[in-house]
């Protein structure tokens, strides 16, 4: 139990840590991140949230610009339950907002995504799970990602 | 003048919001700190603390939403050093505290609902 809480607290001082690297490399202008960025720090949130065909989601919306979760779920090739589900996810993490419009809901990306592989941690490739080690000094995140997961 | 938003997720259900602004390169002018935590489906504002009001306090959501003042004799980047690293060593104790007292109906949600409650009454009383 207290090696447990160590680790806790030793994991929570790195990620401390990460934060302030990154404030003091923003502030000092060696990274210009994008602005409402999200960057996630947390090695079981990256894994939840940026499965592969969760960013294929926010690729085709900024691609194609759909205008019905059904015409998305037609680009993406997939369910509409399925797609309407990962929507959802996304909607709750602020990457996506679902805009209604009469009957149809209009899904737009809010956000540009980061993946920031800080320093310490790798994230590892699974067949569910994107190999996510974007960097930041490309302005262009989310096609990044596209470009590191085809 | 240069400015930056972001969210940091710590985990799933904990995040915490950035916003930064400064003139000179390295040295901050404004910033806030926000952490929301996943409760019930909706992210909520458990802790602040920022200087956008011209000076540096806190906000200890699990209480009430009034500022509370603080002096810190370091350089605004220090301050925010300091405050990123309590944060996130001691978020899920704030968390916790916010999640026993909305057991015990004394959130931000209920303050807000006593506060009207009580304005009602004042009025009442006075009009009598």
């Amino acid at each position: 139990m207290k090696r447990k809480e160590e680790l806790n607290i030793k994991e929570l001082k790195r990620k401390a840590e990460d934060i302030n690297n990154l404030i003091e490399d923003i502030v000092t202008e060696k990274l210009d991140l994008p602005n409402k960025a999200l960057i996630s720090l947390d090695f079981e949130a990256t894994l939840n949230i940026f499965t592969k065909k969760k960013l294929e989601i926010i690729d085709c919306i900024n691609r194609y610009g759909p205008k019905s979760v059904q015409q998305l779920a037609n680009l993406t090739k997939r369910l509409k339950q399925a797609v309407d589900r990962d929507l959802k996810i996304l909607e709750r993490y602020e990457i996506v907002e679902l805009i209604k419009e009469g009957r149809n809901v209009i899904p737009t990306v809010k956000r540009e995504v980061i993946l920031f592989n800080l320093k310490s941690q790798k994230i590892k490739e699974t067949s569910e799970v994107v190999v996510a080690q974007v960097y930041i000094e490309n302005k262009n995140v989310n096609k990044k990602i596209l470009e590191v997961i085809s | 003048m240069k400015q930056v938003e972001y969210t940091t997720l710590l985990t799933t259900e904990d995040l915490i919001d950035v916003r930064l602004m400064w003139e000179k390169k390295g040295e901050i002018t404004k910033f806030s700190l926000n952490y929301r935590a996943m409760i019930s489906g909706k992210w909520i504002e458990i802790y602040r603390v920022d200087n956008y009001h011209g000076f540096l306090h806190e906000q200890r959501y699990w209480r009430n939403s009034e500022p509370i003042r603080l002096n810190e004799h370091l350089s605004l980047n220090l301050v925010i050093k300091k405050y990123v690293t309590e944060i996130t060593l001691n978020y899920q104790r704030y968390r916790n505290y916010y999640l026993e007292n909305m057991k015990n109906g004394r959130n931000e949600e209920n303050e807000k609902k006593r506060r009207t409650e009580h304005k009602r009454t004042e009025k009442k009383s006075r009009r009598h």
